[in-house]
């Protein structure tokens, strides 16, 4: 194998001899010390290879001999520079796509980060990059174990955290602290309280005794649970009161939506500009003019994805969209005041489950009205400390 | 009388006579020979200082060749020695 790549590149030479005791050429070679291989008998002669360089010297010793030669192949490095030498272009371009691989060999492509649970990739190539990792940085200057310091320091949530570069990649290895259960305090002596005026639904007492039956109703701040257990003897004892009451209970809320109303419309007119990216390059793909004086910019990379990774070469589009400001002057919307309030109602009522709602819609000169009443099952316990007296 | 002390040299020792080896029929090997005589697919010629080797078969090939040993690859038929 050896042998073969150093005959390519010094280029060799394959050819044919034929005349009268074409043998002889056989010895001439082996005397004149020539370098050659492949010798096959042919029709009427033979056929060998020899170093592309020694051939014009064959050729001057065989003058005379009646033996005449002819090339069949050339092959070899000097014999292809030889046939692009005119083509000064395509070597110019492979010497400088050789220079590009060498130059960008030198710098971070691609950040992975694996071993991550609780804690965003997100947040950790943020801080990755706040220290110096990022897509585009040169190799060497990246301090691996300072690095690693910083990231620890900066996300307390990571215990171990490893930065391996192999090639161009940049792999990032951690693991995430295990967070400590929080131990409730059983000394903690409590009784437990309505929080709500409510109907009880039911009760489940694990701790304390039951106060309160199911159907009873409650007002807010009463006692719902003791934490006082008198045992069968007449002894008392004090404990934590735990449990949970389901009671109905009554909401009332009103939403709001203006009549009048200013708002930044688009007006329909755009303009696109793009850029291209590689690596720290931004190069602008348009010089597009933007005439608007009230725009908003929608940006979008689309990066170039290979077998499920981002590189780091991407196009980014810029939308730019003429704005301007209007008075729009709303009809009565039952939809959106709907809207509003069901949004409310899915941060305000999220761990409560809606029994009933009552709508009743309103306006005055300025605004339109949603008031709404909700029948809520709900857990209305909660904890009070347990004082003298109670 | 003129004594033959050339007998008293072993074999192998006499430069002038050519050593042949063959791995079964497929390869052999002359070590002495001096130059190609005949270079064909079925025949070929080897000079060696004592006699002209012939070797005929089928597919001969040199392999190697240098000036005083040279590796025939093939289907060895028959080896012909010419004094």
């Amino acid at each position: 194998m050896l042998v073969k790549i150093i005959r390519f590149i010094r280029g060799s030479i394959t050819c044919t001899a034929k005349g009268k005791f074409t043998e002889r050429l056989i010895n001439i070679l082996n005397k004149k010390g020539f370098t050659y291989w492949n010798i096959i008998p042919c029709e009427g002669g033979l056929s060998f290879s020899l170093n592309g360089k020694e051939y014009k010297r064959l050729r001057y010793i065989l003058r005379g001999t009646g033996i005449k030669t002819r090339i069949t192949k050339k092959s070899g490095v000097p014999f292809i520079i030889k046939k692009y030498r005119s083509r000064t272009g395509l070597i110019i371009g492979a010497v400088v796509f050789i220079a590009l691989i060498v130059l960008f060999s030198k710098f971070i492509w691609i950040t992975t980060v694996s071993g991550n649970d609780q804690v965003e990739t997100t947040k950790i190539l943020s801080v990755l990059r706040d220290n110096g990792l990022y897509s585009g940085v040169y190799i060497k200057s990246i301090d691996n174990k300072a690095l690693e310091r910083k990231v620890i320091e900066e996300i307390p949530d990571i215990r171990w955290i490893s930065v391996n570069i192999t090639g161009c990649k940049a792999e990032v290895e951690l693991k995430e602290r295990y967070k400590t259960p929080k131990i409730l305090d059983k000394k903690e002596i409590c009784n437990i309280k309505a929080s709500k005026d409510a109907l009880i639904l039911k009760t489940n007492v694990t701790n304390g005794t039951g106060v309160v039956k199911k159907g009873s109703a409650v007002v807010k701040g009463q006692l719902l649970i003791s934490g006082i257990i008198t045992g069968v003897e007449g002894g008392s004892r004090f404990v934590p009161a735990s449990g949970k009451i389901i009671g109905r209970t009554t909401y009332h809320k009103t939403y709001s939506l203006p009549k009048k109303k200013t708002m930044v419309i688009p007006t329909g007119r755009e303009e696109e500009r793009a850029r291209g990216n590689l690596l720290w390059f931004s190069v602008p793909l348009n010089f597009n003019y933007i005439p608007f004086d009230s725009y908003r910019t929608v940006v979008k990379t689309d990066n170039l994805n290979v077998n499920d990774v981002d590189l780091p070469v991407s196009v980014t589009r810029e939308c730019v969209r003429e704005m301007e400001k209007k008075e729009i002057y709303l009809k009565e919307n039952k939809d959106a005041l709907q809207k509003i309030a069901r949004l409310s109602e899915a941060f305000e009522f999220r761990k409560k489950k809606i029994e009933n709602r009552g709508c009743k819609y309103s306006e005055d000169k300025n605004n339109y009205y949603l008031k709404i009443k909700y029948t809520v099952r709900e857990n209305i316990c909660t904890k009070s400390p347990l004082m003298v007296g109670e | 009388m003129k004594k033959d002390y050339s007998r008293l040299i072993p074999l192998s020792l006499n430069s002038s006579l050519p050593v042949i080896e063959m791995t079964g029929n497929r390869e052999l090997t002359i070590e002495g020979s001096t130059g190609v005589l005949k270079y064909e697919k079925e025949n070929i010629k080897v000079n060696t200082r004592a006699m002209v080797v012939s070797i005929k078969g089928r597919c001969l090939k040199l392999k190697y060749l240098s000036s005083s040993a040279l590796i025939i690859e093939g289907t060895v038929l028959c080896i012909e020695f010419i004094m």
